[in-house]
């Protein structure tokens, strides 16, 4: 179910470059990415699908850069979510397929990468349609002090409250 | 507890610098909004996470078992705080394998609750393993980070060698003055018929025999061979050891000896055992069911032991080696030291048995030309057959075994070689 979840995932980071710039050094890099990814979910192995996310992201911003479209945050949500949840799933198939997991255990992993993912990339693509209105009406001084801070209140965000050691009997 | 990053850790941190740079590179802003699910679980893996707190128990359906049986090994968590997803790895013996069941669980249990699961594991080879190591593994919620620390609540687990009834051992040629199975040339009292004399004043009126005494027309009486107990030495060669467990040549001749002490003290007989590597080790003979359990342990650990000395059997008092006891020799014949002992042995004036084991069927060919390989094979069996060849000439009673063979078959021409020499005797 993970890796067919996994497998799912891979389409979009093929098919969102390709449909931005369908010329042939796109489409290679678009199956060169495939054959990777698609061998990663195979085996399970991070090492080969981060092999074959890597040309994907590239081709991704080799797509934006060719054909100077002008910003489309739908399409770089979905590439991050389908991104996010392909190495997540894989390394969870990989990691829970010799074990006994507790069906709660499993769900709690999965909700929490799931729901991490999808509030991490809509906070981003919020932070920068922000950034962009309010930018222009900045003096230029204060527009990195701002960027800042902004970089800043993202990393607090992502910090967790609390910090202690196990204990076991 | 150490924290480590896993390779999702590594792998979200790779795609994400990646993301980033090649945001710089291209100069647009969709691949900050990609790099943003991956870098953000990274940041967050490097900080702890709540402490919690439970209490691991094991236990173990039994801690004896022979090889090839099995037992089953449960573990049970009780939380005494929320415990999130834990993963629980219990670390097994190579001379265990698991048949059933998992030794690797994840849990997740709120305050109060309990999760229990077991294994069953199949005893594969002798030996005392040791259970009880846990590999305890809290993963941060990202997944990006682990907190590990090992466990142990140790248990231990006697795995004896496999025991094949024996229908009939060899018999030995000599025997003790103790009551015991084995028909001893001295007449006296016994079942087992011996020879005919005249009546003497003294003798008892059952013991006349009627047949012979019509016949003669005078009286005669049957005399009776006495049954007395035998003393046997087991000798296990633990200088060489050829093949992988749980079928190597050793592991062969420890079942071989077990095999026989049980068959042997079943029989009221006396069994030793000495085990030989260069250095010695031995058991005094002894008979009764704590004989069984001293041997059984004392062949349980039986390991070969590197070692470039050589002790002769003449330090072996003569309490553990007893003068006409019955000698069974195994072994690989892999080392020198170990036919010569024999060869000693044998020149002492006992009665030596010597069980070698083919070690060239155990033997995983080496890598390198096929046609070399055989040559050495061939050169290998062509001077064991010579050493065998010159042992047996010097008395030795040698018999090959083949490690598929059943023992009762390993057996049966050594009894009938040994009848034959009986009768010529």
């Amino acid at each position: 179910m993970m890796r067919l979840a996994a497998a799912l995932s891979i389409l979009p980071l093929i098919a969102i470059p390709v449909s931005i710039e369908p010329i042939s050094p796109i489409l290679l890099a678009a199956a060169l990415s495939a054959v990777l990814l698609g061998l990663g979910v195979a085996r399970r192995s991070l090492a080969w699908l981060s092999a074959g996310a890597l040309p994907a992201t590239a081709n991704y911003a080799l797509a934006l850069w060719w054909s100077a479209a002008p910003m489309g945050l739908g399409a770089a949500i979905v590439f991050a979510l389908s991104l996010s949840s392909v190495v997540n799933l894989v390394a969870g198939d990989a990691r829970f397929g010799a074990a006994r997991v507790a069906p709660e255990a499993r769900t709690l992993l999965l909700r929490h990468w799931l729901a991490h993912g999808v509030a991490t990339t809509f906070i981003a693509a919020l932070a920068l349609i922000v950034a962009m209105l309010v930018a222009p009406g900045l003096p230029p001084l204060l527009r990195p002090v701002l960027a800042g801070a902004g970089a800043l209140l993202v990393l607090l965000a992502a910090l967790p409250t609390s910090d202690a050691a196990d204990e076991r009997d | 507890m150490s924290q480590r990053s896993t390779p999702l850790g590594l792998a979200l941190a790779f795609l994400g610098a990646a993301s980033l740079l090649l945001a710089v590179l291209f100069d647009r802003v969709e691949l900050l909004v990609v790099a943003a699910p991956l870098l953000v679980p990274v940041m967050r893996a490097g900080f702890g996470q709540a402490p919690v707190r439970f209490r691991l128990t094991l236990s173990l359906s039994d801690d004896r078992a022979s090889e090839g049986e099995q037992v089953r090994l449960s573990m049970k968590v009780a939380a005494m705080t929320d415990v999130p997803a834990t993963e629980i790895l219990h670390e097994l013996p190579p001379l265990l394998e698991p048949v059933a069941g998992d030794h690797h669980a994840v849990v997740h249990l709120k305050s109060g609750e309990t999760a229990e699961w077991s294994v069953d594991l199949l005893c594969r080879a002798r030996g005392e393993v040791a259970l009880g190591v846990f590999l305890i593994r809290r993963w941060h919620r990202s997944g990006a980070a682990i907190e590990e620390v090992l466990h142990r609540a140790p248990q231990r687990l006697k795995i004896y060698p496999r025991v094949v009834p024996l229908r009939r051992v060899p018999r030995p040629l000599k025997t003790r003055s103790s009551f015991g199975n084995h028909v001893a040339p001295k007449l006296g009292q016994g079942i087992e018929p011996g020879d005919i004399r005249a009546f003497a004043p003294g003798d008892r009126l059952r013991q006349i025999n009627w047949q012979a005494s019509l016949r003669f027309r005078r009286l005669y009486v049957t005399q009776f061979h006495e049954e007395r107990a035998a003393d046997i030495v087991l000798l296990l060669d633990t200088a060489g050891d050829v093949g992988r467990r749980p079928s190597s040549s050793l592991d062969i001749s420890v079942r071989t000896a077990a095999a026989l002490a049980t068959a042997y003290l079943a029989q009221r007989d006396r069994v030793g055992l000495i085990k030989y590597s260069g250095s010695i080790e031995w058991i005094r003979p002894g008979s009764g069911r704590r004989q069984i359990e001293v041997l059984m342990e004392a062949l349980m650990t039986s390991a070969t032991n590197a070692s470039y000395g050589f002790e002769d059997l003449d330090f072996v008092p003569p309490k553990v080696l007893p003068q006409g006891a019955l000698v069974i020799a195994m072994s690989a014949l892999v080392d020198g030291r170990f036919l010569k002992v024999v060869t000693e042995l044998r020149a002492r004036g006992f009665d030596v048995v010597l069980l070698a084991l083919a070690p060239l069927s155990l033997m995983a060919g080496p890598p390198g030309p096929k046609g070399v390989d055989d040559l050495a094979r061939r050169l290998w069996r062509v001077e064991r057959q010579a050493s065998l060849e010159s042992l047996a000439r010097r008395g030795l009673q040698v018999v090959e075994i083949e490690p598929d063979q059943p023992l009762d078959g390993v057996i049966a021409p050594l009894l009938r070689r040994r009848f034959r020499h009986g009768v010529r005797a």
